[in-house]
């Protein structure tokens, strides 16, 4: 019986990640709008940008590949529970620094709130096929967050913006690998 | 006496212990032991000799010297105790120091020179002064700086040192050695920092930013917003960049990057912004309850959040605070309303002293105000009104409010349908909440809606009107009408009796007072008794009433729900005749008439003027307008005048018995030419005169009163003759209008065309042009030919009579007797050179005419056009004359067919072989006789058919015996030999 469910449940959780993919590429675009230049300015590299605490969603063909679907939706997981609290954090942030950019702060809102569905999501697929689900620290944020300069703000938000994309490319392909395998 | 410090060099060493004694004026000597120094005291003033004596057991020896003030240098002490300590967030440097221990016992000025350093360049950036006065031995001094560039970019070292101000000395002033430097390190280089952080500044600030980079790390660039600006280098591994005249930031900060090398993201923001701006506060209550205060925030700070302007408002009298929850609140909307405090009304209090503060990290700004609360109650438009509309003419109002208010002086507006506004004042007395005021409104206006609004202030004090209250609306009730309608008729005669067309004037709504429902007709015939009636639609303001020839009596009343208007009557004299004299005629304007007529005889109330809007319709449109009496002029204007109409109109004088003519007048408002041409007929009287008639015009063609006429009459021209002129306009002006016919004299015989057009003020009308032949008598014409005849031949016969009588002369001059030459056989002589045979010296012959006919079957040369070409045979000057005759038409730059000049060309046998069918001597008859050394004769002219032979004409004329289809292609050649020997010649 848990198997029809899985599935139902795959592609409902696919479906968000897509959505959500496309939620973020704006978010992205919106963020640095806001945020000045060099922001603002094409070609901005990330410098191999990483936040303490932040998961990463690089990882080698192989290892990828090579992943159980318990290893695939636990990262999954762990990955999107710590970025709920880094986009609290974002939100916050840029309530201070851009007041006044509503489209900014209700995509990051609306993108907060549909992780928070997507966690949900996968610890349901998670639970369906008889999976555990990880356990994820309390505060991952890490320490000294709420004293950061205004620059740093910034760039911690481009990093979980940048990440977030990241990290729903990889979920996307995640749970088109499960599709996969689930349908046969 | 002062104590000095003197030192001296010992000379050369002895090796034995030498004692000094010193000596100087006065007489004063001090021993001291083998110091190379010693403590004198000396006068300030005027030169001391001071003797200097050196003794050893070997003996003594002694200098002298003269030392005056200018000698003495005095030296400050070192400054002790320094310290530095650093503010990195305002880039203070603090410095702390003691003056030193003095030599002297007294207070004297002193400055210090302090210097700040760049540690590791040891480059000065920055030396000042701070003058002080020494008059303790451990004074502490303090001195502040503040660093253009941030403390933490570098290492920076500061020293100080004294130097001697004190003019008093009367001596040289000296300095003190510099204090050891005291350093205030830079960031470390544990990792790439940027200064300052988060810094809020001024708008037009000028700011340094720097870069520290951390191990392993190099600055490349340093970027503020997009803009890159050179950097200063301030250490190995901190750079900088100035940025002046900072310009306001957006809400999320200017980005200043630091590009590192390994690529990092490193930077720092500045919120530039302007300090509080706020003004114009005043305060005010809306209920006795509460008191708010609002102001302007004046300039945008462009700063938000954190770095937003605070406010604090506070009643100095009672020493509270009030509550600025909007103002301050970062979420409310940035409008004017958000920037506004309140303030509870403290029981018993009615003077307030308010103080607001707006404070950013920029800035703080203060501003006061003070109020009577009594003075300054701006009330709440009312929360309820009723509108009653109780009569024709009044109508009561119902007013209420939330809060109790003292006495109010108000306003209400009345607004008509019609849009026509009216204000009215009223004062309320003391109005306690809820509690329902009734205001009467009277002078209003029968079946009228009226729109009422409200607003009101304080009485006693006004400060300001409430805002209006919403509308409410009623419609008063009607009246019966009070005004009799505006009646006229239009009567039409018949054998059986009249047809009368009562019209009248719907009544304004000013004077129906109500809707009108109805009209009432009655009529009775005068002195009768008897009255009949008819009802009118409200629809209609006419009816038509079939009466006898007796008199009549007619009256009209308009009814409404009310009653009905006053009647307004008419009399219809049955038997009466209007009569008139001729109309009159008026110059009108465009927009109407401006008439005037004498006073009537038995006008008692007034005139009538009547005219026709349509005049040219069956249904005129009769329009009449009502005169008062004794008055005999008004101007009629309506939207309905049209130019080029003729309009009548008739002024009725009103009796009491009758309505009866008194003047017609004729006009139009703007005259236009006439639309309708002039039919003219035309007789020819002579072949010199004319005689014109013409028609009148209609007369709704005329579009204005005739003028008159113009008669144009021009000889029309022959354009196929070329030699004749065209004719001149001729015109007659005829300024009677009632003119029909005109005469034309002195014409010529030719054909003429004329032209009738009549005229008014708007201009001349179209014509109907009309021609007419004018031909010479037979008799004339026999006259004109006979007698220049008749000339020629008597002339002829005169001549003729003198040649004859003078006959001799005459064969004298012109037919001399010619001599008989004798030749004799000896006498003909052979000239050497000369050729043995004799021959006949043929000069070439020139033609003086040539005639190429080209004829071609079926066409007649008649109908061919004629070129004539001269052609100029150079040295004897004569011409000749070319005829061509061709059928082609004239092709004056025609290419011949045959080539010219070909001395090679074969022309057509049939042409050249011509001797069977010539006679005579024919020296160019064959074309192998010709010779190109004839002196006559070059290669150029070696053309057959050459005009300059003799008998050229054999080729130029058609042979008779040719053949007569041959001809057409003759004539090109012949064309082309011709003009080959008009080109050679």
């Amino acid at each position: 019986m848990s198997a029809p469910l899985s599935v139902t449940s795959i592609s409902q959780t696919y479906s968000l990640a897509v959505l959500l993919r496309t939620n973020t590429a704006q978010l992205l675009t919106t963020y640095h709008k806001y945020q000045g230049s060099p922001f603002s300015d094409r070609g901005l590299s990330d410098h191999g940008l990483q936040l303490t605490g932040l998961p990463v969603a690089a990882a080698s063909f192989c290892a990828w590949r090579q992943q159980s679907v318990e290893e695939r939706l636990g990262e999954n997981f762990k990955a999107y529970s710590a970025y709920i609290e880094f986009l609290r954090l974002v939100t916050d942030d840029q309530t201070a620094l851009n007041p006044t950019a509503l489209d900014l702060l209700k995509l990051l809102r609306k993108t907060h709130s549909r992780i928070r569905m997507l966690v949900g999501k996968l610890a349901g697929l998670m639970t369906g096929l008889g999976l555990t689900i990880p356990e994820v620290a309390v505060d991952r944020l890490p320490a000294g967050s709420l004293s950061a300069s205004d620059w740093e703000r910034k760039i911690r938000g481009y990093a979980v913006c940048l990440g977030l994309t990241n990290w729903l490319e990889r979920t996307v392909r995640d749970l088109t690998f499960l599709k996969k395998k689930h349908r046969q | 006496m002062l104590t000095f410090i003197c030192s001296w060099s010992a000379g050369s060493e002895t090796n034995l212990k030498t004692t000094y004694k010193i000596c100087y004026k006065p007489t004063h000597c001090e021993s001291v032991e083998r110091n190379v120094s010693g403590k004198i005291n000396l006068a300030l003033f005027g030169a001391v000799q001071i003797h200097i004596t050196a003794i050893n057991t070997l003996g003594s020896a002694t200098a002298t010297f003269q030392v005056t003030k200018k000698d003495i240098t005095f030296i400050p002490p070192v400054p002790q105790n320094v310290k530095v300590v650093p503010d990195f967030s305002s880039q203070t440097l603090s410095l702390k120091w003691i003056g030193g221990v003095s030599a002297l016992a007294f207070p004297t000025t002193i400055e210090f020179e302090i210097q700040v350093l760049w540690t590791e360049k040891m480059e000065v950036i920055h030396t000042e002064s701070y003058a002080a006065q020494l008059d303790s031995q451990n004074k502490t001094f303090q001195w502040s700086w503040i660093s253009g560039v941030p403390l933490n970019c570098t290492s920076h070292s500061v020293r100080i040192r004294s130097i001697s101000t004190d003019i008093l000395m009367n001596s040289k002033n000296g300095s003190s050695d510099w204090s050891k430097l005291q350093t205030i390190p830079g960031a470390d280089d544990s990792k790439s920092v940027m200064f300052p952080e988060d810094k809020v500044v001024r708008v037009g600030t000028n700011m340094t930013f720097c870069c520290v980079a951390g191990r392993g790390q190099r600055i490349k660039t340093l970027v503020y917003g997009a803009e890159h600006l050179p950097c200063s280098e301030l250490g190995i591994r901190s750079k900088a960049i100035t940025k002046y005249n900072l310009p306001p930031s957006d809400s999320a900060g200017t980005n200043i990057m630091c590009n590192l090398d390994p690529p990092h993201l490193l930077g720092t923001v500045v919120f530039v912004g302007y300090p509080p701006d706020d003004q114009q506060l005043e305060c005010e209550t809306r209920d006795l309850q509460n008191i708010v205060c609002y102001w302007s925030p004046g300039r945008q700070t462009m700063l938000l959040r954190e770095h937003r302007t605070f406010y604090t408002l506070t009643e100095r009298i009672s020493g509270k605070n009030a509550s600025c929850h909007q103002a301050n609140d970062d979420d409310a909307d940035l409008n004017d309303d958000k920037y506004k405090c309140n303030f509870p009304v403290i029981s018993g209090q009615q003077m307030y002293k308010f103080l607001l503060k707006a404070k950013n990290p920029l800035g703080e700004v203060k501003t006061n105000y003070t109020l009577n609360l009594y003075t300054r109650v701006y009330p709440y438009s009312p929360s309820k009104v009723t509108v009653l509309c109780t009569g024709s003419r009044q109508t009561k109002l119902f007013l209420s409010w939330g809060v109790s208010y003292k006495n109010m002086t108000c306003q209400f507006e009345i607004v008509t349908n019609n849009k026509e506004k009216q204000l009215r004042n009223f004062t309320l007395p003391d109005q306690e909440a809820n509690a329902l005021s009734r205001v009467a409104v009277d002078q209003l206006y029968p079946d009228t809606s009226y729109s009422f609004r409200t607003r009101c202030a304080s009485a006693e004090h006004f400060w300001k009107w409430s805002s209006w209250s919403e509308s409410k609306t009623c419609k008063t009730q009607e009246e019966a009408p009070s005004k009799a309608l505006d009646v006229w008729r239009e009567i039409k005669r018949t054998e059986h009796g009249q047809n009368v067309l009562v019209k009248w004037k719907p009544l304004p709504h000013s004077d129906a007072k109500g809707t009108i429902v109805k009209y009432e007709i009655t009529w009775n015939v005068v002195n009768e008794v008897g009255e009949q009636s008819a009802i009118a639609p409200v629809s209609v303001n006419s009816t038509e009433l079939h009466l006898n020839f007796s008199d009549y009596v007619i009256a009209v009343r308009a009814v409404n729900s009310v009653g009905s208007s006053p009647s307004s009557q008419i009399r219809i004299l049955g038997l009466f005749e209007e009569q008139a004299d001729e109309p009159s005629i008026i110059s009108g304007m465009p927009s109407g008439f401006n008439l005037s007529w004498s006073p009537g005889t038995n006008e008692t109330c007034g005139y009538i003027v009547e005219w026709c809007l349509f005049p040219d319709t069956l249904d005129c449109n009769m329009q009449w307008e009502r005169v008062p009496p004794k008055t005999t002029h008004t101007v009629i204007t309506s939207d309905g005048f049209r130019p080029g109409v003729r309009y009548s109109i008739s002024v009725y004088g009103c009796s009491q018995h009758k309505e009866y003519l008194l003047k017609k007048m004729v006009g139009y408002t703007q005259e236009l030419a006439p639309r309708r041409a002039v039919k003219v007929k035309a007789e020819a009287n002579s072949s010199h005169t004319v005689t014109l008639r013409w028609e009148d015009i209609p007369v709704q063609d005329h579009q204005g009163f005739i003028r008159g006429y113009r008669v144009y009459y021009v000889p029309q021209v022959n354009f196929s003759a070329r030699s004749q002129k065209s004719g001149i306009k001729e015109v007659i002006n005829i300024t009677d209008p009632d003119v029909r016919n005109v005469t034309v004299t002195n014409l010529h015989s030719a054909t003429y065309e004329f032209t009738v057009k009549a005229y008014t003020a708007g201009g001349e009308g179209i014509g109907e042009p009309i021609n007419i032949n004018l031909v010479d008598s037979p008799l004339g014409l026999f006259l004109a030919i006979l007698i220049p005849l008749g000339v020629t031949c008597f002339c002829g016969i005169l001549l003729g009579i003198f040649c004859y009588t003078k006959r001799n002369c005459v064969k004298e001059t012109f037919y001399p007797d010619v001599p008989n030459p004798e030749i004799h056989g000896e006498q003909w002589s052979v000239v050497e050179g000369r050729s043995s045979n004799p021959t006949f010296d043929v000069k070439p012959f020139i033609p003086d005419k040539v005639w190429i006919i080209e004829s071609v079957p079926g066409k007649d040369v008649d109908d061919s056009d004629i070129c004539t070409m001269e052609m100029n045979n150079g040295d004897n000057g004569s011409v000749n004359n070319l005829e061509v005759i061709s059928d082609s038409g004239y092709k004056p730059q025609m290419r011949p067919h045959v080539p010219l000049l070909d001395v090679n060309h074969t022309p057509n046998p049939q042409h050249l072989d011509l001797t069977e069918q010539s006679e005579g001597y024919q020296p160019q008859l064959k074309v192998s006789n010709w010779s190109v050394e004839s002196p006559e004769v070059d290669e150029a002219s070696a053309c057959i058919g050459s005009p300059t032979s003799v008998n050229s004409t054999q080729f130029l004329l058609p042979y008779q015996a040719s053949e007569e289809g041959q001809s057409t292609r003759s004539s090109s050649w012949k064309f082309s030999s011709l003009m080959s020997s008009a080109q050679k010649r």
